[in-house]
C-alpha cells in the first residue's frame, strides 16, 4: 500500500515539474560581456557580446556576434535586441561589464541599477571603463583570444597574466565603494588598441563620477597601498643610479594620527621585498656599491613617489584606499566623525616611511 | 526506545541555519547603527539561559510533551487554547520558510517556473514527511544536517577569509555597540538559540536522564552564527551598500568566486544546502504544529477518526499554504517573519512559565 503511495507520489511530483521553464543549451544565447555607452539619440547605448559556441574551442577559431541598441533605459534596449535574435539570451556567463569613458563621468547610480537588480547577472562580473568606447572594448579579437571576451576574464581573474597594473573590480565591489562613505570608486581602463587590449590606468569617482584618471605608475602605486600587491618591478631612478627592483611584496600599513592643537596627519609605513633585476649603468670593474646603499636609494624614490600619488588624491579631494572609513571605524563619536573627517582630509600631512629590503643584487654582481 | 541527548542539539542547529530564510540577518542589519550588536551581546546569554531552563524543567517530565504536562496542571479548555496557539505559530514558522525559499528559488533557479507550482513540490514533499513519527524525523534531521555541515562551514570559511571583506567596515558597525537594543532586536537575534522550543513535542522521545548538554558548544555556535550572519555581508557590501540588498546572504554567496570548483559561483552551492534546509526545517515544524493540534484533538475527546482528522489537517497546511502562496507578496513575507519573530520570543517566556508552574505542582503532589 505505501510503496503504491510512494508511485503515486513521485508520479505527481514528475508530472508537476517537467514543465516548459528550462531551454535547451542550444536555444541560448551566452552573453558574455555587456558594454554600455552614451548614446547619441538616447541616453545609453547598450552592447553585448554573445558567444557562439563552436565544436573545438583548441582550433583557435573564436565567433562570436555583436549586438547594440540605443535606449533610454537598458532594460528597453536588452528587450529590443531580443527581437533581433533566434534564441534566448542568457546573462548567467557575463563576466565583464564595460562602461564607456564618456558614460562614467556621469552619475553612475542609475546605469548600476538594472545589473544589480538582475537576478542572473553575476555580483562577480568584472567592471571597467572602455577607452574609447565599449563598443570598440567589445568588438575587439584579440590574436591570442580563443574564446570570446576571454582576454578579459584572464587579465581581471588573475589566473592568466598578473600585471601590476591590472586593477579588477567586481560589480558587488565596485557598488559598495560607490555607496560607502569613505571610499571612492574606481574603475580600470581598458584601452582598445589596434590588435590588442590595455589595462593599465584607473579612472577614480567622486559623486558617482570619474572625476580623475591615474598614470600607469600611480595606479601601480595605489595597488601596493590598497591590496597587498605580489610579483611587481619598481623602478628606482636619481641623479646617479637608475635601477629596476623586482619585488615578490609590497605592502602598505598606515593608521591615521589627530594629536590635540596639531595638524593631522597620516603615518604609512611602506614594506618591500625584492632583489635587483636590472641596472641602468652596467657593471663597471670598480667596486660596486653595497647593497643596502641600494636600498637606501629605493627607500628614498619609493617614498617620494608614494607621497606624489597620496597628496595627488588629497588634492582632488578623492579617497579611493579608504582613509575616510579607517577614520571612521576608529572613532566612536558617530554622529560627528564623518564632519570631522571632512574637514581633517584636507589639511592631513602625510608620512611615508619606505623599507625597502634587497635580498641579493640578483645574478650578477 | 528513548533518543540520544545529542538530537536536541540537532532542533538548536537546525535553527541557526535556517535563519537567514526568516530574514533575521536582514532585520539585524537594517538597524546596525540602531542597537542590533547590543541585542546581539543581549540574545547570547539570554537564549543559553532559555535553552537551560526549558530543558531543566521539562526533564522532570520523561517522554512527555508539553500537551501532556499541561493537562496535567491545567483546564483543558486553557490547555486547547494555549496548544491551538502555538500551533499557529508553528506553522506560521514553517509557512515564512516555505515561502521564502520559494522566493529565492524563483528568483535564481528558475524564474520561468510559476511559483505555485514550485510551491506546490515544496508542499507535497513536506506534507509527505511531516505525518511521519517523530523519530524518525529527529533521523532524518541527523543525515541531513550531517551532509550539509561540511558545505555550510566551507562557506562561512570561505566568507570569513575572503580578502573582498573589508574589516574596517566591519569595525565601523562594531563603533556603534552602545545603543539600546529594541524588543524586536533581541526577539530577532534570540532565533538563533530557539530550535529547542520543538522539544514541546519532539520531548516525547526523549525519556530519564536528558539534560541540558552541550551548552558550551552551543553558546560558541550560537554566537559565531549570529555574528557571522550580522557581520559577513557588512563586510561585503560595505555599511551603507549592505542594507540596499533584499536578501542580504544571498548577495554574499553572489559575491563569492570559486576560481577552481566545479561551478564558479558560490551563490548556487549556497541555493542547493538551503533547498535542504528550508525543506526539513519546514517539516520538523510542521510536524510539531500537526502534533500539537493532533493532542488537542485527544484532549477535548474529539479523537474518534484521528486518522481521518490528520489528513485532514495536512490537506488543511497545505491548502492553507498554496493560498498564501496565490495571495502574498514579497512584503508580507517579511511581515509575516517579523510577526513570528516578535511574538516567538514571548512565548518562550510563557512556555518556560508554565513549565515552572507544572513542575512545582508536581513537586507538592510527590
Amino acid at each position: 500500500m505505501s510503496k503504491r503511495k510512494l508511485w503515486i507520489f513521485f508520479l505527481i511530483v514528475i508530472l508537476v515539474t517537467s514543465g516548459c521553464g528550462f531551454k535547451d543549451i542550444d536555444k541560448r544565447s551566452f552573453v558574455v560581456s555587456v558594454g554600455v555607452d552614451k548614446g547619441k539619440k538616447q541616453k545609453y547605448k547598450v552592447t553585448l557580446k554573445l558567444a557562439i559556441p563552436i565544436g573545438e574551442p583548441k582550433s583557435g577559431e573564436q565567433k562570436f556576434q555583436l549586438i547594440s541598441e540605443e535606449k533610454d533605459t537598458i532594460a528597453e534596449a536588452v528587450a529590443l535586441m531580443k527581437s533581433r535574435v533566434d534564441k534566448e539570451l542568457d546573462f548567467g556567463h557575463t563576466k565583464a561589464i564595460v562602461f564607456g569613458e564618456k558614460l562614467v563621468k556621469e552619475d553612475m547610480r542609475e546605469v548600476l541599477d538594472w545589473f544589480l537588480r538582475r537576478r542572473d547577472i553575476q555580483l562577480v562580473a568584472w567592471l571597467g571603463a572602455g577607452k574609447p568606447d565599449a563598443y570598440t572594448v567589445l568588438s575587439m579579437k584579440p590574436k591570442s583570444e580563443r574564446i570570446p571576451s576571454n582576454w578579459l576574464f584572464l587579465a581581471f581573474g588573475n589566473t592568466g597574466v598578473e600585471s601590476q597594473y591590472i586593477v579588477s573590480i567586481y560589480l558587488f565591489d565596485f557598488y559598495r565603494h560607490m555607496t560607502e562613505l569613505g571610499l571612492d570608486a574606481l574603475l580600470p581602463v581598458i584601452e582598445a588598441k589596434k590588435e590588442y587590449l590595455k589595462i593599465d590606468t584607473v579612472d577614480i569617482f567622486k559623486d558617482y563620477r570619474a572625476a580623475l584618471r591615474l598614470n600607469t605608475e600611480e595606479t601601480k602605486n595605489y595597488r601596493i597601498v590598497a591590496e597587498e600587491l605580489s610579483k611587481l618591478e619598481i623602478k628606482v631612478k636619481d641623479k646617479n643610479h637608475e635601477f629596476i627592483i623586482y619585488a615578490d611584496r609590497a605592502k602598505a600599513d598606515y593608521k591615521i594620527h589627530t594629536p590635540k592643537g596639531g595638524t593631522p596627519y597620516l603615518d604609512m609605513q611602506v614594506k618591500i621585498n625584492g632583489v635587483i633585476e636590472e641596472k641602468v649603468q652596467p657593471t663597471s670593474h670598480d667596486k660596486p656599491i653595497p647593497l643596502h646603499e641600494y636600498e637606501r636609494i629605493a627607500n628614498e624614490v619609493v617614498e617620494k613617489n608614494m607621497l606624489a600619488l597620496l597628496q595627488k588624491l588629497q588634492k582632488h579631494q578623492v579617497d579611493p584606499i579608504g582613509f575616510g572609513l579607517r577614520y571612521r571605524s576608529r572613532h566612536w563619536n558617530n554622529q560627528n566623525e564623518w564632519k570631522e573627517w571632512k574637514n581633517i582630509y584636507p589639511q592631513l600631512e602625510f608620512r611615508v616611511s619606505v623599507d625597502v629590503h634587497l635580498q641579493s643584487p640578483g645574478g650578477i654582481q | 526506545m528513548w533518543m540520544g541527548s545529542r538530537y536536541y542539539f540537532y532542533l538548536i542547529l537546525l535553527n541557526g541555519f535556517v535563519n537567514v530564510l526568516l530574514f533575521v540577518p536582514g532585520i539585524l542589519i537594517d538597524k546596525r547603527y540602531d542597537g542590533a550588536l547590543m541585542a546581539i551581546i543581549v540574545a547570547i546569554p539570554i537564549g543559553v539561559t532559555l535553552i537551560y531552563l526549558f530543558v531543566k524543567l521539562i526533564s522532570h517530565f520523561p517522554g512527555e510533551g508539553l500537551p501532556e504536562i499541561l493537562d496535567r496542571v491545567l483546564p483543558k479548555k486553557v490547555t486547547a487554547m494555549i496548544l491551538i496557539y502555538l500551533a499557529t505559530a508553528w506553522f506560521l514558522a514553517g509557512a515564512v520558510t516555505l515561502l521564502a525559499f520559494v522566493m529565492i528559488t524563483n528568483r535564481y533557479i528558475d524564474p520561468d517556473v510559476d511559483e505555485k507550482i514550485i510551491m506546490l513540490v515544496f508542499v507535497l514533499v513536506v506534507c509527505y514527511v511531516m505525518r511521519m513519527p517523530s523519530s524518525s524525523i529527529l533521523y532524518g534531521l541527523e543525515i541531513l544536517l550531517a551532509i550539509n555541515l561540511p558545505f555550510v562551514a566551507f562557506i562561512l570559511l570561505k566568507a570569513v577569509l575572503n580578502n573582498q571583506v573589508h574589516w574596517d567596515s566591519i569595525i565601523e558597525v562594531g563603533t556603534h555597540l552602545f545603543k539600546m537594543p529594541s524588543y524586536e532586536l533581541v526577539a530577532t537575534a534570540t532565533f538563533i538559540f530557539s530550535g529547542y522550543l520543538n522539544l514541546v513535542i519532539f520531548h516525547r522521545v526523549f525519556g530519564e536522564g536528558f539534560a541540558p548538554k552541550y551548552l558550551s558548544i552551543i553558546t560558541l555556535m550560537g554566537s559565531m552564527t549570529l555574528l557571522s550572519s550580522f557581520f559577513v555581508p557588512i563586510g561585503f557590501h560595505g555599511t551603507m551598500g549592505v542594507d540596499d540588498y533584499t536578501i542580504p546572504w544571498v548577495a554574499t554567496a553572489g559575491a563569492m568566486r570559486l576560481e577552481f570548483f566545479i561551478v564558479e559561483r558560490v551563490l548556487y552551492l549556497f541555493l542547493l544546502v538551503y533547498v535542504m534546509v528550508a525543506l526539513v526545517s519546514t517539516m520538523v515544524h510542521w510536524n510539531v504544529a500537526l502534533e500539537l493540534i493532533k493532542s488537542t484533538l485527544v484532549l477535548t475527546n474529539k479523537d474518534r477518526h484521528l486518522k481521518l482528522w490528520r489528513w485532514g489537517i495536512i490537506g488543511g497546511f497545505a491548502a492553507i499554504m498554496l493560498a498564501m502562496e496565490m495571495v502574498i507578496g514579497e512584503p508580507q513575507v517579511y511581515g509575516l517573519a517579523r510577526l513570528f519573530l516578535n511574538s516567538r520570543f514571548a512565548t518562550e517566556f510563557l512556555i518556560v512559565g508554565l513549565l515552572i508552574y507544572a513542575v512545582r505542582r508536581k513537586k507538592r503532589h510527590e
